[in-house]
């Protein structure tokens, strides 16, 4: 089924739009509330209040394209979740990918005290506007998907080795962007 | 500030979530996408399952002993014809092209379900590499003048490899269309070697863009619906690109040998891909943008020893006609053009376009694969850390990837005569910006030194720069003074780093200046920096004076 044809399941109240979210994008929507929940039975209950969202927004909303948008929900609810959950286990691919970020450009003071997220994430678009496109998907699976080296490897099609040699590179390379436009890190 | 950084980029733009979705790696690397091919084997199993059932059969096509209720087409790369009966079994399944004979290889899928024979064919275009775990697109067209069947199958093929997809854990679209039965149109899909699907689509898209349907029709479904949103664009000849990419070669267009000229579209741009040799054994490899012809990428390869196809370049440099991507006889209006023009292609076998060497039918062993590729490398096969070594016998290809030291190695090796396809360098030690990296002005290289001495350009009493550049680096030296005190810095036009200072010096001359050191000599160069090299070379060497300011 094609995402406008899911979408006008939406539109009649159908409930077998959510049926058809799942069938077609159930796994992407689930591996990226894992990878950062790092728990199965959390990342279905988001995956599930994510649909719920998607139906509440829609109509009048008409996503497009469709995917991108359930997942920014399940996206938020998953780590909204994450930090009301105080005994999470930090192991997750989420901690892994912020913490590697968050270490290399550790200087709370600048960075988080200069700019809101609003200011940084337009930066962070300047930064990937810059990059060639293998590196921004590598970037952006790593960093908002939250994949493993392993994962982003069978997505780029790349070895492993070399996903983690071109995410040290990406990360100098962010840190020097970051610093050509005054944000000391 | 772990959380700062989550949140923004949780509101990074949707069009780089939705590029990090749909992310479609390029053939070369599609082969190590497709590793986890064990989970496909229940539809192996099936494909070989039906195909053993049906040992003593004929392959498709197979001549009807029912009558054809709907055509089914279904295309990716592959496009496959289904004719399909009443009852929904499959009377004959017909490769319209020869990617399609590689998926329906050993099947025989008459009389077998629509919806098996859709398993055992998304089976085998997962088996052989047409589908990848990253984005797949799938164009469905059902034939039949009976609208409403047409939309009831259409669903039903789509509502199954929707399912398929979903346990393969593949993420695709599919697009489902019907039309009625148009023999005219069906015989002109047949002579471009695609469905009918896929020809209403391309026909859809060359007028949107007003381009030849002769060129769309060799576009992928992925590339054609992106095309479908795409403004319309002008595009220039492919032969005033080739003249773009001879011209900075600083080629012959008369002396060159073609390997390939033909447009793609990546992310929405199209490209002309352009392969040569010149001057018997340099190969350039160019990428233009067919928009506006800049040269987005250059390569240059010393030395190879490249087969040379017999194929004639016929370059008017002198014509001025409209662009082949602009010209407004599309669809309607070219066909017959286009009929002809793609019988002349398929009558001559290769186009110039779609050149592609003769393949032996034995390959070479793996041992000589490997000999190839550090051969090429120039390394000794007792450094080197093999990591892969994959042989893909459908296109007699070996993909090989090993590590010397800091570097890192990816060859695609011809297996027939183990000439280098393609390779990849990755220097582990070297920042990948670092060729991007502009060299410091020289206002930014003086603050640098101002800075590093503690004083301002208003303390300077005098002060000299001088450029300096080497086959390696490139540096500012850098003189000034600050009362009688003499400053002198060498700051390192890259990467802004201060190698060498004399300061204070009470009282010493500004023109005690050390005479130019003569460029030091780099060390011989590694076979994989000999390219790097070259480029290197053009830069221009040498010492200049650029200010002299005396207060």
């Amino acid at each position: 089924m094609t995402d406008e044809q899911i979408i006008e399941l939406f539109f009649e109240r159908s409930e077998e739009a959510l049926k058809e979210l799942d069938i077609k994008y159930g796994k992407i929507c689930l591996q990226t509330s894992y990878n950062i929940l790092g728990n199965h039975f959390d990342a279905e209950e988001c995956v599930n209040d994510g649909y719920l969202g998607a139906w509440n927004a829609i109509p009048p909303v008409r996503p497009n394209p469709l995917l991108t948008y359930v997942l920014k929900i399940i996206r938020n609810i998953s780590l909204t979740r994450y930090h009301k959950n105080s005994a999470q286990k930090r192991n997750s691919s989420y901690d892994l990918a912020v913490e590697e970020l968050a270490d290399f450009l550790a200087a709370p003071e600048s960075v988080e005290s200069m700019f809101d997220a609003d200011e940084l994430a337009k930066i962070i678009e300047g930064f990937l506007d810059s990059l060639d496109t293998v590196s921004r998907v590598i970037f952006m699976r790593r960093y908002w998907f939250y994949d493993n080296y392993e994962q982003i490897a069978k997505k780029v099609g790349i070895s492993e080795k070399n996903v983690s040699v071109k995410l040290t590179r990406l990360r100098k390379r962010l840190k020097n962007y970051l610093e050509e436009r005054g944000i000391s890190v | 500030m772990k959380e700062k950084i989550a949140e923004a980029m949780g509101k990074v733009d949707d069009k780089y979530i939705n590029e990090a979705v749909r992310y479609n790696p390029k053939k070369k690397f599609m082969y190590a996408g497709i590793s986890g091919l064990a989970a496909l084997a229940a539809c192996a199993l099936l494909i070989f399952g039906i195909s053993g059932l049906n040992k003593n059969k004929p392959n498709t096509p197979v001549a009807p002993a029912t009558p054809v209720d709907s055509v089914v087409c279904i295309d990716i790369n592959p496009s496959i014809e289904l004719n399909v009966s009443k009852s929904n079994k499959i009377i004959s399944a017909v490769a319209l092209n020869e990617d399609a004979s590689v998926v329906l290889k050993d099947m025989n899928l008459e009389d077998v379900e629509l919806k098996t024979a859709l398993n055992a064919i998304i089976g085998s275009l997962l088996k052989n590499g047409y589908l990848d775990e990253a984005y797949n697109a799938v164009n469905v067209c059902v034939e039949n003048d009976d609208e409403e069947r047409a939309n009831e199958l259409g669903d039903e093929v789509a509502g199954e490899i929707n399912s398929i997809f979903n346990q393969q854990d593949l993420i695709g679209d599919v697009l489902t269309e019907t039309t009625d039965v148009d023999p005219e149109v069906k015989a002109l899909a047949d002579v471009y070697g695609i469905s009918v699907g896929k020809l209403l689509l391309a026909q859809k898209v060359a007028a949107n863009m007003s381009m030849e349907l002769e060129v769309v029709v060799r576009f992928t479904i992925v590339e054609l619906w992106d095309l479908m949103d795409a403004e319309p664009t002008k595009l220039i000849l492919r032969d005033e690109a080739l003249l773009i990419a001879v011209e900075d070669a600083g080629a012959d267009i008369n002396e060159i040998t073609m390997l390939c000229n033909k447009i793609q579209v990546s992310d929405g741009v199209f490209i002309y891909l352009i392969k040569f040799v010149a001057n018997g054994n340099e190969k350039y490899t160019y990428q233009i943008d067919a928009t506006n012809g800049d040269i987005i990428k250059q390569e240059y390869e010393y030395g190879v020893e490249v087969e040379i196809p017999d194929i004639d370049i016929d370059i008017d440099t002198d014509t001025e006609e409209p662009s082949e991507g602009t010209t407004e006889d599309t669809t309607e209006d070219a066909t017959e053009d286009a009929i002809e023009d793609a019988t002349e292609d398929a009558t001559e076998g290769t186009t110039e376009d779609e050149y592609t060497p003769v393949v032996p039918t034995k390959p070479i062993t793996k041992k000589e694969a490997l000999a190839y590729a550090y051969a090429d490398a120039g390394v000794d096969e007792k450094e080197v850390k093999l990591d892969e070594i994959k042989h893909y016998p459908k296109e007699n290809q070996y993909v090989i990837k090993f590590t010397v030291g800091m570097f890192d190695y990816e060859y695609l090796i011809c297996g027939s005569d183990g000439s280098v396809l393609d390779k990849e360098i990755i220097d582990k030690t070297k920042d990948e910006t670092d060729e991007e990296v502009e060299p410091l002005t020289v206002d930014e290289a003086l603050e640098l030194a101002l800075n590093k001495a503690g004083v301002t350009l208003a303390d300077v009493t005098k002060y000299d720069i001088k450029y300096t550049t080497t086959k390696t680096s490139s540096s500012y030296k850098i003189h000034f003074h600050v009362d009688k005190d003499h400053y002198e810095y060498n700051v390192d036009a890259v990467t802004g780093e201060i190698t060498e200072k004399e300061h204070p010096t009470p009282g010493g001359p500004a023109e005690k200046e050390e005479p130019a050191k003569p460029h030091e000599k780099p060390e011989p160069p590694k076979p994989h920096e000999k390219e790097a090299l070259k480029k290197a070379e053009e830069a221009v060497e040498g010492t200049k004076l650029i200010v002299t300011v005396e207060k």
